[in-house]
């Protein structure tokens, strides 16, 4: 393949990828009963841009399929059709065939992809409406001209380019999806960039006539340099809210997913959405789309009851499922909550105890208890169900929380509903970092893991020979690690007593708190996280390298994975 | 047409790095030389920090103009006593891990070997193995062993398996 026509190709799947999410935001709004010329028109015009510009790169079975889509949309489109729940899963069901195309084709540019039971369903619907029609040509090209969406790279008889249509349908910085490693920005946030930069310039070069000049100590100097300083903080923050957008394509999948399992499960669910205008990192979108598809259809076939039963315990028979974006600090709270059944302990525990995750006569309390349906291997239900039972649980969901240094909890009224808070942080790239010393090493600890620091009492420290050294902090007993034998074997502080109160640094493990023992804590910074190279990828616990102020590099270690090694290596 | 044309470029630019230039560096008492090709830079040994869970020739990490990158002890790699002197640089080496510095004695020159005496199977070093021992050429009336540098580098695992 010629590099132009790769090129052609990679321009047409980005664009392709956006295509489907106005599309999907369409459906959604046909499938709640919003039946307007503009959002039929729209869809209309994503599809027939699907259809023109596939062909003109030379994806014909897309194009193909995309074309059946238009022919029932036109259906749609002249009143010959009624969109109702069934056509529009049609068109879900089609939009996925789409979605498993743009997705494919990005290493596959042969793919095809076998959608002859899509392709009946539409067929099916196209008889609904009446007569097996052809597309009506010559409308199409005198209608569409106008608002055409196709791509640049379109045959000229399909040409326009789509901006001026997506200010009205989507946000400029919206997230071309997962694969393509690129970042759409805001125009504004470039120009914003530029200016400050800008700025940037014209101070360098007053400070570098004050260091010819001799005048640096002058109080012009000074005043400069203290510009700068502010123009860099300002400078990093644009930076960073480059690669923050809107969380609008996060609802979407979840609208999706959340109307999928009720119609599949015939239950009537009411989803709310709060801050979809919320930007948050682009890693965050894309990295939590499947856990939160997860917790999302578990909230709707775990969480809320059928109808019946709803009605049973005086309950509107319409469930509620509310998901909200928030930011607080520099923190990303996500919240699920329902108005279902609620978890119950009894039942959790039995379970776990049936499935070997605790021990028969372990107690738990309820916060444990709760925290088991994270357990791997837990699921409530006996059978299996399609919607959120393929064999992977709520650990999955766990894991994906983790992995990004965010934390999960659970808030449960038996009969009134479950509340699922994500705590993420905001920032990937700049993070706080905790800079501890370690037989004279330095390591710095992303402070969003920390639940706490405080000095190990030796007093009240206790050894036993099962567990290893334990700490009674508030009349919790707390396992203490030392950080220096963890990393480099060192056994000096090993034994039973401390001799002086040293720094310990608490996190959260899994639903039970550790601590680690440390030198000195050495003091706070902001880091640039920096990737190792691949020669130590893989070093447990070892995530990152940082530089530190001095302009030594420093290495960014995730104690949160120590611990899990630890308990892993004791089980 | 176009393909032609840069095909026959990129022959070009083949005949002009022939015959290629090696780096030779002192390791120990012995000379060492190695293709510049995969080599990007030599920079003075600054602040190296230890990584654990490594290997004790890998010396740890530097901040590289910002990239935080891994450095090598080639002499401690090779079981080779080196002198540790205020004269060792380190050379920046492309390999698959990524870039990475290995640390060397002093630099002696860049220069080229015609011939090299490839008669020599193997390195007088056992640690390295004949598949990275290019041969002998000779500079100043001094032996040098040429070695694959990159090939070297990346084909050892620095981590020390954790049980």
């Amino acid at each position: 393949m010629s590099e132009f026509e790769e090129m052609m190709h990679r321009t047409f799947l980005e664009e392709a990828r956006e295509l489907l999410e106005s599309a999907e935001a369409g459906f959604m709004a046909l499938d709640d009963g919003d039946h307007s010329k503009e959002t039929i028109d729209k869809l209309f015009r994503v599809a027939h841009s699907f259809k023109g510009s596939a062909a003109s790169v030379g994806f014909t079975q897309l194009s193909k399929f995309a074309h059946r889509m238009e022919d029932v949309l036109s259906k749609v489109k002249n009143g010959d059709l009624v969109p109702n729940t069934n056509v529009c899963s049609v068109f879900f069901a089609a939009l996925d065939i789409l979605r498993a195309y743009v997705v494919g084709l990005a290493d596959d540019t042969s793919l095809v992809i076998d959608s002859s039971e899509v392709e009946q369903q539409l067929q099916e619907c196209l008889k609904q409406a009446g007569q097996v029609p052809s597309v009506p040509q010559a409308s199409l090209d005198a209608g569409f001209g106008f608002f055409d969406d196709d791509p640049p790279d379109a045959k000229p008889n399909a040409p326009k380019q789509p901006e001026p249509k997506k200010a009205v349908t989507a946000t400029p910085s919206k997230a071309s999806s997962t694969e393509a490693d690129s970042i759409r920005v805001a125009t504004a946030k470039v120009d914003n960039l530029l200016n400050i930069v800008g700025e940037l310039v014209v101070n360098q070069s007053m400070m570098l006539e004050h260091r010819l000049k001799g005048t640096l100590a002058s109080d012009h100097a000074q005043s400069v340099n203290q510009y700068m300083t502010s123009i860099v903080t300002e400078l990093q923050e644009i930076s960073m809210s480059l690669r923050m957008l809107p969380a609008k394509p996060l609802f979407q999948k979840m609208k999706r997913a959340v109307r999928d399992a009720a119609v599949s499960l015939n239950k009537e669910i009411d989803f709310v959405c709060i801050g979809e205008d919320i930007e948050i990192d682009k890693i965050l979108l894309e990295s939590m789309t499947d856990p939160l598809t997860h917790l999302v259809r578990n909230a709707v076939d775990h969480g809320i009851e059928l109808a019946d039963e709803r009605l049973k315990n005086k309950k509107s028979p319409a469930a509620r499922i509310e998901m909200s974006v928030t930011h607080a600090e520099d923190k990303v709270v996500i919240k699920v909550s329902d108005d279902g059944k609620g978890l119950n302990k009894d039942v959790i525990v039995s379970k776990a105890r049936s499935k070997g995750i605790i021990g028969q006569n372990t107690q738990v309390s309820d916060e444990e208890a709760y925290n088991l349906i994270f357990a791997a291997g837990f699921s409530t239900r006996d059978q299996v169900t399609e919607i959120s039972g393929r064999g992977v649980g709520l650990d999955v969901v766990r894991r994906a929380v983790e992995d990004l240094k965010g934390t999960i909890k659970i808030a449960t009224t038996l009969g009134s509903g479950t509340t699922f808070l994500i705590t993420l942080p905001l920032s990937f790239s700049i993070i706080k970092g905790m800079i501890v010393s370690v037989d004279g090493r330095k390591y710095i600890v992303p402070v969003p893991q920390l639940l706490e620091t405080l000095q190990l009492d030796p007093n009240k420290l206790e050894s036993s020979t099962g567990e290893g050294r334990m700490m009674n902090i508030r009349g919790e007993f707390v396992p203490v690690f030392s950080l220096g034998e963890i990393l480099h074997g060192t056994k000096s502080h090993h034994n039973a007593k401390l001799d002086a109160h040293r720094p310990g640094l608490i996190i959260s493990g899994w639903n039970h708190k550790v601590s680690f023992e440390v030198d000195e804590i050495v003091g706070q910074q902001e880091i640039v996280l920096k990737k190792l190279g691949k020669e130590m990828q893989g070093l447990p616990g070892i995530t990152a390298a940082a530089l530190l102020s001095n302009g030594e590099p420093g290495l960014v270690i995730s104690l949160v994975e120590l611990a899990e090694k630890r308990r892993a290596h004791a089980a | 047409m176009q393909h032609d044309i840069s095909e026959k470029a990129k022959f070009d630019a083949e005949e002009d790095l022939s015959p290629e230039k090696s780096l030779v560096f002192k390791l120990g008492k012995e000379l060492y030389g190695c293709s510049v090709l995969r080599i990007k830079e030599v920079i003075k040994v600054g602040a190296i920090k230890q990584v654990p869970y490594m290997a004790h020739y890998f010396r740890g990490v530097l901040n590289l103009r910002g990239k935080v990158i891994g450095v090598v002890d080639l002499g401690a790699m090779l079981s080779i006593e080196t002198n540790q002197s205020d004269k060792q640089l380190i050379v920046v080496t492309e390999t698959k891990y990524g870039v990475i510095g290995v640390l060397v004695d002093e630099l002696v020159s860049v220069s080229e070997f015609p011939e090299i005496n490839q008669g020599v199977t193997g390195s007088i070093n056992s640690k390295i193995t004949p598949e990275f021992f290019l041969g002998i050429g000779k500079w100043n009336e001094r032996l040098v062993h040429l070695i694959d540098l990159s090939g070297l580098v990346q084909e050892e695992d620095f981590r020390i398996p954790v049980a």
